[in-house]
């Protein structure tokens, strides 16, 4: 079987196991069509200027068509306000001949994307003169060859005049990007959530951490783009970077992934001051102004360029709202702890006095992977947080409930911020404990939608079913007299679960099935193999037997029955070619694996995974547990953007059994890569 | 850049993709990744979640470790300098830098970032004029660093060197257009007296800003270089009377602390600055607070004693 990412899986694991069986619910994004790598996506707009972004496989002549009416797209981008970066590998590096041929001097000099599958190239355009607060169909074109379909996602609205008050709708979120299901259905929660209200977005925002585990190219693509695919085509999505983006992008260079893939304003572009770099930025949308941090690997100090810069801005800044937004929650018990972890008290302790003396009213988070909702608060800088004097509202800001935050008409210092801490929106929940100024703890998956109309504001976490699980207000109206409450109403202690069930791993929603369950293997037992050469695709397979998975004995029927390996045998070898097209695309790799009780497994002569074999391997195998649990389980494979290549692989796994009186073994896998 | 790709590397040969609960957590998963079997990237990724948790001792060990297992990591030697830095190891830091700068690579913006690294180790031995070659070196190589044009205008300040200082900043707006290098020029430009110069700058600021006191002091700052006491005077009390509104009581804004600090001393309130001084040092403000505190401290020292001799002759 071929793997090519732009060929949508249709292969469904519903066989594999129940839980899998809400993905069908789901509907997935589609692979963009080549030669399109990646679909069209709009960045980094203002009241007359937006940015489109694409990929092709190959270099095209690049063309946006746009226009108020949809049939008649009239106008094209300029030629010179077109930017274009390209992947065309190191010199002296392996690749196929097409993409050696990509290698001319004219495309070397070309800005470079980094760790993009070779031969991708990558078009940012710039449209700028437009019409405020108006909307505009759009395609891509390779030269006269239309690459978009005739769709009506393909449009945009150029944002509304600075200043203008209207009701707004903005969707936060953080921690998404993992390509697994709960993404999908928070995502999806969105979507059905402001279309049941008649309210679509406006923009969103996204805290960091859009692509687990490491922020590489492939994972942005499979894990950001193509996860969010419909809603990037025509809403802007003002990103900040989080700590698994940083582990491919510095915010000191401005190198990596992350930096790719977004277009921000590094020049006031659309409001605020100029930061000259895209680690940190703000912009402006109606009566709102919005500030960026990169809290993850830049100097949160005082002193540092970033937090003079937001000084700046901040003093710059005369929007009605001012809503900040970065990773790393300056105040959370959730899955992180912000009284002990660094990167986490140093934006409470430095950068939250310039936020709170700047008049910010909203902060928005990810990081911690729950939902936490302060109260109205102020000055809360030391560690550990307390909420004594603090906090100046401790009610919970429902209109409906205890009534809105209040605060004065205009921008003013140390009025109070409310913190929201949402990085639920995809990852592994959870929670340390309760901190004192949290009015609301939600473990749930959710995001948070965000109304502005005027002097209210208004945010709504609505969880992965749709359901709204919280809602606060502030209203900046008339002056108001601030009080510190010397001993606000505090949240019950959280009392940790004596047993915590471990969340077990699950397959990326869009995936595909490399070796099927029931494939034909290669087979060996009751016999050992020298070394490790097996593993690998030269191996001559003299003595091997073909079979067809599941392997096993004992109280269970296999396909492939081995009554004969009980008491004689501990130990199977087993080897399956696989095909894949191009390597350098594959995000991740995994195998869906019923086992008793353990197994090495290895990718063209890597180890890969090893589960229940404490050390060494063959008949050398060392610690061999039991396995407890019955069923399959989903197993990420190791390094694979090492050991895998273009064309043939091979899959070897050795399956041990903990005992020879085990009365009991099988061996049940099936390949499955993200698509 | 190569050490771009180490980090992506490191990560992927755990892809501990869905399992993130914490630094601690983390930790102990590396801690039985690391017992399967050693790799200079596992440890480096238990050094940065012990440096997250302020166990900068843990982190040191575990970036040793690394080091001895990839010694040509640029990545692993940048993290281990800064780690050896907090823990008050200059030397060793320094050292470790300049080991590191001679490994050779394709791009010799790989090693900007380690060179501004040590240029901030020298800076804090007050090595300022190694310091500043470090950081000449690192901007050739990368033009688009905003804080790498302030590190070098600190430095050239320290070093007396007002021309080269403006000229640099001018070099930085042009390559970065970030605003905070343009504020930064008006204070190189008030330092070397340039003070009409400055004057329509800092209008078109106090024009367009809300928040005016920072504007404010450079304009009195620049009044006072002009002889204009009394309107240097105005502004400087409309600047105190701002800060009083947005300031906490105790606060811990770094900044505010020091603007604070620095009306009152241009209003000649020598107590008053040096008490500002002293609480934006300890909220974590520049180093040159620390040699204005000193300044006031010898100022005041010489009015006391001012005040005591007239007393003296009285008495004879």
């Amino acid at each position: 079987m071929t793997v090519s990412k732009f060929h949508r899986s249709s292969v469904s694991l519903l066989a594999l196991s129940a839980a899998v069986k809400l993905w069908t619910a789901i509907s997935l994004a589609a692979n963009p069509p080549r030669p399109l790598a990646r679909f069209p996506y709009v960045q980094c707009a203002s009241p007359t200027m937006i940015h489109i972004a694409w990929r092709t496989e190959s270099p095209i002549d690049p063309i946006v068509r746009f226009g108020t009416n949809p049939s008649n797209l009239n106008l094209n981008s300029a030629t010179n306000a077109i930017v274009v970066r390209a992947s065309l590998g190191t010199n002296g590096q392996e690749m196929l001949p097409q993409w050696r041929a990509l290698r001319t001097p004219e495309n070397l000099r070309l800005p470079k994307l980094h760790s993009a599958p070779i031969g991708t190239f990558q078009y940012e355009v710039r449209l700028t003169d437009l019409m405020p607060d108006t909307r505009y169909s759009y395609a891509v074109f390779d030269g006269t060859e239309r690459l978009t379909s005739d769709d009506e996602s393909y449009q945009f609205t150029t944002y509304p005049p600075v200043g203008t008050v209207r009701p707004y709708q903005f969707w936060v979120l953080g921690d998404g990007g993992t390509g697994r299901e709960p993404q999908y259905a928070v995502h999806q929660a969105m979507l059905d959530t402001t279309r049941k209200e008649g309210r679509p977005i406006d923009f969103w925002i996204y805290a960091g951490d859009m692509a687990y585990g490491t922020g590489r190219d492939v994972e942005f693509q499979a894990r950001f783009f193509e996860a969010y695919d419909h809603t990037l085509r025509h809403k802007v999505c003002w990103p900040a970077m989080g700590n698994h983006e940083g582990f491919t992008s510095k915010g000191t260079t401005g190198i990596g992934p992350y930096y790719d893939a977004y277009i921000v304003p590094t020049r006031g572009e659309v409001g605020g001051v100029a930061s000259g770099t895209e680690a940190y930025y703000s912009f402006d949308y109606g009566n709102m102004h919005f500030i960026c941090l990169d809290s993850h690997d830049l100097d949160r100090k005082p002193t540092s360029a970033m937090a003079k810069w937001l000084q700046a801005d901040l003093d710059k800044a005369q929007a009605d709202w001012l809503i900040a937004f970065w990773h790393h929650p300056p105040y959370t018990k959730g899955s992180h702890d912000s009284d002990k972890e660094k990167d986490l008290t140093e934006m409470r302790r430095y950068i939250m006095p310039i936020i709170e003396a700047g008049g910010v009213d909203v902060v928005l988070t990810g990081h911690s992977h729950t939902y936490e909702r302060s109260m109205l608060m102020d000055g809360a800088y030391a560690t550990p947080t307390v909420s004594e004097s603090v906090i100046l509202d401790d009610g919970d800001g429902d209109p409906s409930g205890d009534g809105p935050y209040r605060k004065s008409a205009g921008i003013h210092a140390h009025e109070g911020t409310v913190q929201v801490v949402n990085g639920n929106a995809g990852q592994t929940l959870g929670r340390t404990g309760t901190l004192p100024v949290m009015k609301r703890t939600i473990v749930e998956h959710g995001s948070v939608l965000v109304n502005v109309n005027g002097d209210t504001l208004v945010g709504r976490m609505i969880n992965r079913n749709g359901s709204q699980r919280d809602l606060f207000s502030i209203v900046k109206r008339g002056s108001v007299a601030v009080s510190r409450l010397p001993l606000p109403w505090q949240p019950p202690e959280y009392k940790k679960p004596t047993t915590e069930t471990k969340q077990k791993a699950a397959p990326a929603v869009d995936h595909k099935i490399l070796i099927t369950r029931e494939a034909g293997w290669e087979y060996l037992v009751g016999a050992t193999t020298r070394g490790l050469s097996w593993t690998r695709l030269n191996f001559e397979t003299q003595g091997w037997k073909t079979g067809t998975a599941a392997f096993g004995f004992g109280e269970r029927t296999y396909k492939t029955e081995l009554k004969d390996m009980r008491r004689k045998s501990t130990l199977i070898y087993l080897r399956k070619e696989f095909q894949i097209e191009q390597a350098d695309r594959v995000t991740e790799m995994g195998l869906w694996i019923d086992y008793e009780d353990g197994f090495i497994a290895y990718i063209n002569g890597h180890e890969v995974a090893r589960v229940g074999v404490a050390r060494s391997s063959g008949r050398n195998a060392q610690g061999i547990k039991p396995r407890d649990e019955n069923g399959p389980s989903y197993i990420i494979l190791k390094d694979i953007n090492t050991c895998l290549k273009d064309g043939a692989n091979l899959l070897a796994i050795e399956a041990h059994i903990a005992s020879g009186e085990s009365l009991n073994f099988r061996l049940d896998p099936s390949l499955i890569v993200e698509d | 850049m190569r050490w771009v790709c180490a980090i992506g590397t490191a990560l992927l040969s755990a892809l501990r993709v869905m399992a993130h609960e914490g630094p601690e957590h983390e930790i102990e998963e590396l801690t039985e990744l690391i017992a399967k079997g050693e790799t200079a990237n596992l440890f480096l990724q238990r050094a940065i979640e012990y440096r997250v948790l302020g166990k900068n001792i843990e982190a040191a060990a575990d970036l040793e470790q690394a080091d001895r297992l990839d010694p040509a990591s640029l990545l692993i030697q940048h993290e281990l300098g800064r780690v050896y830095f907090l823990l008050g190891k200059t030397n060793e830091a320094i050292d470790l830098l300049s080991h590191a700068l001679k490994i050779k690579t394709e791009q010799p913006t790989e090693l900007a970032a380690l060179r501004v690294l040590r240029a901030e180790f020298l800076g804090a031995r007050s090595e300022n004029k190694k310091a500043l070659e470090d950081c000449e070196a690192a901007i050739h190589a990368q033009l688009s660093n905003v804080e790498w044009y302030l590190l070098r205008s600190a430095l050239q300040s320290r070093l007396k060197q007002p021309t080269e200082r403006i000229a640099g900043l001018e070099q930085g707006i042009k390559e970065t257009g970030a605003g905070i290098l343009e504020t930064e020029l008006v204070e190189a430009m008030l330092d070397d007296h340039q003070f009409q110069a400055t004057l329509p700058h800092i209008e078109r600021e106090l024009h367009s800003s809300r928040i005016k006191s920072s504007w404010l002091i450079r304009r009195a700052r620049a009044r006072l270089g002009l002889g204009e006491k009394q309107a240097a005077k105005a502004d400087l009390e409309n600047a105190l009377k701002e800060i009083a509104t947005r300031i906490t009581s105790p606060s811990t804004d770094a900044n505010l602390l020091t603007e604070k600090a620095q009306a009152h001393e241009l209003l000649g309130e020598k107590m008053e600055a040096r008490l500002y001084y002293e609480q934006a040092r300890d909220a974590g403000a520049e180093d040159w607070v620390k040699d204005k505190i000193k300044a006031l401290n010898k100022a005041l020292k010489a009015d006391e004693e001012g005040n005591e001799k007239p007393a003296e002759k009285d008495k004879k």
